[in-house]
């Protein structure tokens, strides 16, 4: 199973020329996932525009875009916080090395040895939490 | 036999039969008016023939059971789980093929969904990812 990550998710919606053209090698039976985390940041963006609607036609706008990455979410398998992910959490959060990484990065890494997923994000993150590519 | 055959009646099996507006509004003991913004509603289960209303009298009874499903509701699931206009069936979802049909939804929004990223690694606690390949 490979597991997009919110970036790389935003940018398939963007029709970026090479993530469109990795995921395009993607084998066909390959299951393709996004996990909880990216759901909500996702809907998140959404209803942050909502929110941010300045008139009438700004609203009825971000309510469209909410409706198209509704139907665009339900293409992907969205993997939750199951019991395994869970314990993975605990003990993500308990390694010391980690500490700088955010909470949201340690529960897209909990899904992933969870599930045995290959994440497929356009940044890594490293044990010292910033990023590198 | 005489030239001009007598009509035979339509058949009337108990609980089967074919009502119009009126017929069922009496049914129901409801005003035909009030039927109708229900049918169109999608309501009760009722089919339009044409311009006209048409009701069966059994579906009507299981609405009163409380067994009806509205018609809108099966529609929506067969659209789920029927076929695409173009007959293919539609792909599973968390497949690469169900995936791609949103790939570049969002092409046109280049600049809101960078500043949409840069928000969620903002909250992530990381810097900004820039695409690589």
């Amino acid at each position: 199973m490979i597991l997009l990550d919110t970036d790389t998710l935003t940018l398939l919606l963007l029709n970026h020329a090479k993530v469109r053209s990795r995921f395009e090698r993607v084998d066909a039976n390959e299951a393709i996932a996004i996990s909880v985390v990216t759901r909500i940041e996702m809907l998140r963006g959404r209803f942050d525009s909502i929110l941010k609607a300045a008139d009438k036609a700004e609203l009825l706008w971000a309510m469209t875009r909410l409706r198209q990455l509704d139907e665009a979410l339900d293409a992907f398998e969205v993997i939750g916080l199951d019991e395994p992910a869970a314990d993975q959490f605990e003990k993500l959060r308990q390694n010391k090395k980690l500490k700088k990484i955010g909470r949201a990065d340690l529960l897209i890494a909990s899904v992933v040895l969870a599930t045995n997923a290959l994440l497929r994000a356009c940044c890594r993150i490293n044990a010292s939490g910033s990023g590198n590519r | 036999m005489s030239a001009v055959q007598k009509k035979k009646p339509a058949p009337r099996a108990a609980g089967t039969e074919v009502l119009t507006l009126k017929e069922a509004g009496a049914y129901l003991r409801v005003s035909a008016g009030e039927l109708k913004k229900l049918a169109e509603a999608g309501g009760v289960p009722a089919r339009l023939v044409g311009n006209d209303w048409r009701f069966l009298r059994s579906a009507l009874e299981e609405w009163l059971r409380g067994e009806f499903t509205p018609w809108a509701a099966l529609d929506e699931l067969e659209k789920t789980l029927g076929e695409r206009r173009d007959g293919k069936p539609e792909p599973r979802p968390g497949t690469k093929e169900r995936i791609l049909q949103f790939a570049g939804m969002w092409k046109d929004d280049e600049k809101e969904l960078k500043e949409f990223l840069k928000e969620v690694y903002r909250r992530r606690g990381r810097p900004t990812v820039e695409e690589d390949g």
